[in-house]
């Protein structure tokens, strides 16, 4: 492991050393939430769920670059670049969307809801559509 | 755009991994661009040409 960290590529090894801490850090404080949460209602249970699959998602990115890592390969190239950014624009689009629906929703939730739901839409398409562009070569 | 990559990666005995080491990609590229999943840029194009030391046209068929 020690021999393929070289002072070229110790700024990717941290990277993904910091990505694996936030990822068990969330995970963490999600758990702490949870156990002195008591009773959770539907509204509250979707919060862990959405969490989780969010850092499932990230943790798939980082998984991928550690293994291209190990091997001594680029963890992104021109085709990850794409993916990604197609991404990006789609799920763009999305949060433009849910903006407008959340607008819809006014008196049924409120704004910090409404702000809250616009980004975690847009997330979890985010991170779903690059994880489908990147496996597709589409 | 078919290509003809899998033909001359056999020709040279590289791996799919050795190649995408020598142009600086990812394996998972190599593997959509002998599907004809992916269509490269120029640039890749170019490198990949070059390693197998034949022209773009050689490797690309449009």
């Amino acid at each position: 492991m020690l021999e393929i960290i070289n002072k070229r590529n110790l700024r990717v090894f941290l990277m993904i050393a910091l990505g694996a801490g936030i990822a068990l850090s969330v995970l963490g404080t999600l758990a702490l939430w949870i156990f002195n949460a008591g009773v959770l209602d539907l509204w509250e249970l979707s919060v862990p769920v959405i969490v989780l699959v969010l850092v499932a998602g990230a943790s798939w990115f980082l998984v991928d670059k550690y293994r291209n890592f190990r091997k001594g390969l680029p963890l992104e190239d021109e085709r990850m670049k794409l993916a990604t950014q197609k991404a990006g624009y789609y799920s763009f689009i999305v949060a433009i969307w849910t903006a407008v629906f959340a607008g819809f929703l006014e008196g049924v939730v409120e704004v910090g809801q409404a702000t809250g739901l616009v980004v975690l839409v847009s997330g979890l398409s985010f991170i779903g559509l690059a994880i489908f562009f990147v496996k597709t070569g589409k | 755009m078919r290509n003809r990559i899998k033909e001359l990666r056999a020709k040279h005995n590289l791996t799919q991994e050795e190649l995408a080491k020598k142009v600086g990609v990812r394996r998972e590229t190599i593997v959509f661009l002998e599907q004809g999943k992916y269509n490269p840029s120029l640039q890749l194009a170019y490198n990949v040409a070059r390693v197998f030391k034949v022209r773009i046209e050689d490797v690309f068929v449009f």
